[in-house]
């Protein structure tokens, strides 16, 4: 009747952070499925509400600890375009393997600064430049694996640096100040209560450390991302 | 259509769930001796998707805007008094607070309890005009419609610039009903000449259209395409359901128009300027908004 009032569609970048240490074996497989589905599942759920995505992408950042697990602290991806890509990207996601970490808490927070310095797509007149973290580990503070041969150069040296990083209401950061969203399913423990409590456009879903994250439920993940877009 | 109030020549609402059983979106209209309420409410989706068991596992976002609903019905029911309307939403917030179930508790800046927008106006009918009060909170709007154009009532609670950057840039918004932080719920009294239509809308009826002018564009369009309001009614949702990306509510009432006749050929000439001026001009959409957002932001 009206065709000629075609709806906005959605450039839609996705970074998903996967904590791969040890601690997470019981649930890294739930993880790694609900990374896979996402792309069906969210433009399924987009679709139903007449949400068009014209462009998705994704990308992977897979942690553990500088210190204890050296040149497979930090495993990067460039973005994958789907559904093209979706072969490379579900190998790329069933490789990674639960395995090591060391001590407690893990280098989320370096992982985190990845995505945020992630090549976003910034065309478009609707964007999302979401961030999920999975985890089930506090955070070493930022830094803290600076000993390993490994740890990058140029990364942000503090929380207050990647703080300013991702942005607030007084200077821009790496990610598009209105269409940015970071889920955060990680423990109520530090820094992610810290960045869960002062940081812009957070939803923090805090699961028990050690008991990983078998008590989200996945269909509310979805309508969290589907409502975020 | 016949009068059913004085000034009063029709008064209808148009909703819509995009998931069924699932919308977020509530509405309310009623018109009582020489008043008349219209409210639209938005549930916060991404906000308020905590679902909860003692809700029959319903969102935050579903349980509020139903809860505050039933409280503006209340309010307009009891009270009236705009004092008092911030009483009756948090009464109802909190009667959903005491029934929620405490687990699977949701943090951060974008996870609220209970969130919803409100956009309702009162209209009470003087001798030429209809003294309008506005009630809002979020991005949910209030707008009048005249001869000379659309008239955007209420002024969002977004972190954008203006109604067409709000439309791209999507921002987030800075002000909502919620039981989680503080709140307010504006207010603001117009007088407004009749003949007129006044309105409430969700951003789904606005917020995926390209322009405010679109918006206008589509309640006209409509109307003159119809023969009765029934048919108007129709037309109008057929529009919002090509263009919605969201759950969308429309209430809205007719006010001063003698009957269907007098209210669509009062429109004509608007129309005709508009299809003109805005919607048939190719030249760029950002200046065209600046010449036509001046009455379009005249209450603002």
């Amino acid at each position: 009747m009206a065709s000629n009032y075609s709806a906005l569609t959605y450039n839609v970048d996705m970074v998903f952070c996967i904590d791969c240490t040890g601690s997470m074996g019981n649930i890294i497989e739930i993880v790694k499925n609900n990374a896979l589905n996402f792309y069906t599942d969210v433009t399924a759920a987009m679709d139903k509400k007449r949400k068009h995505i014209s462009q998705l992408r994704v990308r992977v950042v897979a942690f553990r600890d500088y210190i204890a697990d050296g040149k497979d602290a930090m495993l990067v991806t460039d973005f994958f375009n789907l559904p093209q890509d979706a072969e490379n990207f579900e190998k790329c996601v069933r490789s990674l393997r639960a395995d090591g970490g060391g001590d407690d808490p893990e280098d989320g927070l370096e992982a985190l600064a990845y995505a945020i310095k992630s090549n976003w797509n910034t065309e478009g007149a609707k964007k999302r430049q979401i961030i999920v973290v999975w985890t089930d580990a506090e955070t070493h503070p930022l830094g803290f694996g600076k000993t390993s041969p490994f740890y990058p150069n140029g990364m942000a040296s503090d929380i207050r640096e990647l703080s300013s990083w991702w942005g607030g209401t007084q200077q821009g950061g790496f990610v598009d100040r209105e269409g940015k969203r970071l889920l955060l399913f990680a423990p109520d423990a530090p820094d992610w209560n810290v960045i869960s409590q002062n940081w812009e456009k957070v939803l923090h879903f805090p699961s028990e450390a050690g008991k990983g994250l078998e008590n989200l439920e996945y269909e509310e993940i979805i309508n969290v991302i589907t409502n975020s877009i | 259509m016949k009068k059913t109030n004085q000034g009063l020549s029709s008064i209808f609402a148009i909703a819509k769930e995009m998931i069924p059983n699932h919308g977020e979106d509530s509405f309310y209209y009623r018109a009582d001796g020489d008043s008349f309420i219209l409210a639209s409410m938005d549930g916060c989706g991404g906000s308020g998707s905590k679902k909860y068991e003692n809700y029959s596992g319903k969102t935050g976002a579903y349980i509020a805007s139903r809860a505050i609903c039933g409280g503006i019905m209340a309010w307009f029911d009891e009270s009236g008094n705009k004092d008092e309307i911030s009483d009756y939403v948090n009464n109802a917030l909190n009667v959903c607070k005491k029934y929620a179930d405490k687990s699977g508790r949701i943090m951060g800046s974008l996870g609220k309890a209970f969130p919803t927008t409100i956009a309702a106006l009162t209209g009470n009918f003087k001798k030429d005009c209809i003294e309008t009060t506005c009630y809002w909170a979020g991005d949910s709007r209030c707008y009048a419609l005249d001869s000379a154009g659309l008239h955007q009532l209420t002024a969002d609670d977004l972190d954008g610039q203006d109604a067409m950057s709000n439309l791209t840039n999507d921002g987030a918004i800075t002000n909502v009903v919620n039981a989680s932080t503080p709140f307010e719920i504006h207010t603001k009294v117009i007088s407004i000449k009749q003949p007129c239509f006044l309105f409430t809308a969700t951003d789904g009826c606005f917020g995926y259209l390209k322009s405010p002018m679109e918006f206008e564009y589509i309640i006209l369009e409509s109307l003159m395409k119809s023969n009765n309001i029934s048919e108007w009614k129709s037309c109008l949702d057929g529009y919002f359901r090509d263009v919605a990306g969201d759950d969308y509510t429309f209430c809205i009432a007719a006010c001063g128009f003698d009957d269907f006749k007098h209210l669509k050929t009062s429109f004509i000439q608007r129309f005709s300027f508009l299809n003109n001026e805005y919607i048939n001009n190719t030249g760029d959409v950002n200046t065209l908004w600046n010449v036509y957002s001046k009455d379009y932001s005249i209450y603002l």
